[in-house]
């Protein structure tokens, strides 16, 4: 494997970090929000005239649990763009 | 009956001209080729993204043509076409009272309009030779504009430009970049989700046509992505920008 | 020995994108589909509207499904420019970005489904309400997946794209 220098290996390094990243990083919050849909839909079978409430406390949960998701593709952007520079 | 009939016929003439076109097409695949026109004007090259533009506009013109069409033969007792309108009219008002609650009949036409655009954008495709406008990311991205201003303008309208910055700060201050990084996402997600799902559809028909030789099974595929999943990512998006509007007027 | 690292890591990635990319929505699907058995059980009259929201769920899980498939069409028929480690690494990294992002978001469209198929069955007149609820909650629990799609193509076409 001639030819390969260190900062190549770094850039390489980094993209396949930000592809580990997102990819992982994506597992979890899409599970957490699809819960939070779930039992929001149950919620409002049972207690329909609260369908605009429970709909805005729905989105509200699923902004906090998407936060991890969101620190997941800012760290891949930072590895792109900044790291591998 | 006989109208049942017409559009049977209708269908399946649509159906064989694509089979026709498609046995023409060629078996190459191209991803992300982008006719343009450029030009200058004072000084700076303006680049503008011809099909796209075309295709927005023939969209447009459809919808305000069959608008005026409408307007002019308006009628007490609602013909055929009067009654279609009305029905989606009055659909997006029963919708926006639902969400935001009754009086907020001023966001009608936006939510309206928002959702006849994208929906005619994302169906576009299934007519022979014509091609979505949403496949290009700029219109999207677009929408999402308008949508994010809209959002906001009316949440600062309705809480106060001191309010809303405060809930910038919540729970804590130092959460400040991550809120605002969180709000851009919002946008990037909206637009992102209808780009990926139009885009994917089409390089998806576009490989698989390549393979089977354009025969038959690209019909099928070209009215689930076209029609089925265009109008659901339609009202997706439309059902987003209300509810985002929802959220950010609510606390 | 011309070991072309490049299209490895393309076929790897086409591979891990659309694997691991339609697990989820794989099982996000059948869980809307026994919940709605399970709600047609309960409540035959309204096994329509159960069966029509159980379908539009179903095409809302399919697309961290299709972003796989779309990922993997582009790492195979698409080319990677650059030095053969960073092709490795671009290719590589967008298949597991696609791959394993779409994991999440196609159980939990999944859940979402299969809840208002089951709040449907419970309450069939207010299937409207049910399912536009379902796709908003679909809507945000797939903005991961939106993500990782951003990523993946981000790796192929503007660091890849020389």
């Amino acid at each position: 494997m001639e030819g390969i220098t260190g900062a190549e290996l770094v850039r390489a390094a980094a993209f396949l970090g930000a592809g580990i990243a997102m990819g992982f990083g994506a597992i979890g919050p899409g599970v957490g929000e699809g819960f939070a849909a779930g039992k929001a839909c149950e919620g409002i079978s049972r207690n329909p005239e609260q369908a605009g409430l429970l709909t805005r406390t729905m989105l509200i949960g699923q902004a906090v649990s998407e936060s991890t998701g969101i620190y997941s593709l800012v760290i891949a952007l930072l590895l792109i763009f900044v790291a591998a520079k | 009956m006989t109208g049942r009939r017409k559009l049977l016929l209708g269908l399946v003439g649509v159906l064989a001209l694509e089979v026709a076109l498609a046995l023409k097409a060629k078996p190459e695949i191209e991803i992300g080729a982008m006719p343009q026109w450029r030009f200058l004007l004072g000084g700076h090259e303006i680049v503008i993204n011809s099909r796209t533009a075309v295709m927005s506009w023939l969209v447009m013109g459809i919808w305000i043509g069959a608008a005026l069409l409408v307007r002019s033969r308006l009628r007490e007792v609602p013909g055929r076409l009067q009654a279609t309108f009305e029905f989606v009219t009055e659909f997006f008002d029963d919708l926006i009272s639902d969400t935001l609650g009754p009086g907020n009949r001023a966001y009608l036409p936006w939510i309206g309009s928002l959702f006849l655009f994208l929906w005619l954008s994302n169906i576009i495709g299934v007519v022979p030779g014509l091609e979505e406008p949403t496949r290009d990311l700029n219109v999207p991205v677009g929408c999402m504009l308008v949508v994010l201003t809209m959002v906001h303008t009316s949440a600062i309208r309705k809480k106060g430009l001191k309010k809303y910055i405060k809930g910038y700060l919540q729970p804590f201050p130092p959460m400040l970049p991550l809120n605002i990084i969180g709000e851009m996402a919002k946008g990037v997600s909206l637009a992102f989700r209808l780009f990926g799902n139009i885009m994917g559809g089409a390089i998806i028909l576009l490989v698989v046509s390549a393979l089977v030789r354009h025969v038959l099974l690209p019909v099928g595929l070209n009215l689930f992505f076209g029609l089925f999943v265009g109008t659901i990512q339609a009202f997706v998006f439309t059902m987003l920008a209300l509810a985002y509007t929802a959220v950010a007027v609510s606390d | 020995m011309g070991v072309d690292l490049g299209m490895i890591a393309r076929f790897l990635g086409a591979g891990i994108s659309v694997g691991f990319g339609g697990m989820g929505s794989g099982v996000g699907e059948g869980l809307c589909a026994h919940h709605a058995n399970g709600a047609v059980a309960r409540q035959p009259a309204a096994a329509d509207q159960i069966v029509r929201t159980m379908l539009v769920a179903q095409a809302v899980a399919e697309t961290s499904g299709i972003f796989g498939l779309l990922v993997a069409f582009v790492l195979v028929f698409g080319s990677v420019a650059g030095p053969p480690l960073l092709q490795f690494a671009v290719a590589l990294g967008a298949g597991i970005a696609m791959g394993m992002g779409g994991i999440g978001p196609g159980v939990g469209a999944g859940i979402a489904g299969a809840n208002a198929c089951e709040g449907i069955g419970r309450q069939p007149r207010l299937s409207g309400l049910l399912t536009r609820t379902m796709l908003i909650g679909q809507a945000v629990s797939q903005s991961t997946a939106v993500y990782s799609l951003v990523i993946a193509l981000l790796l192929i076409f503007v660091v890849g794209g020389g």
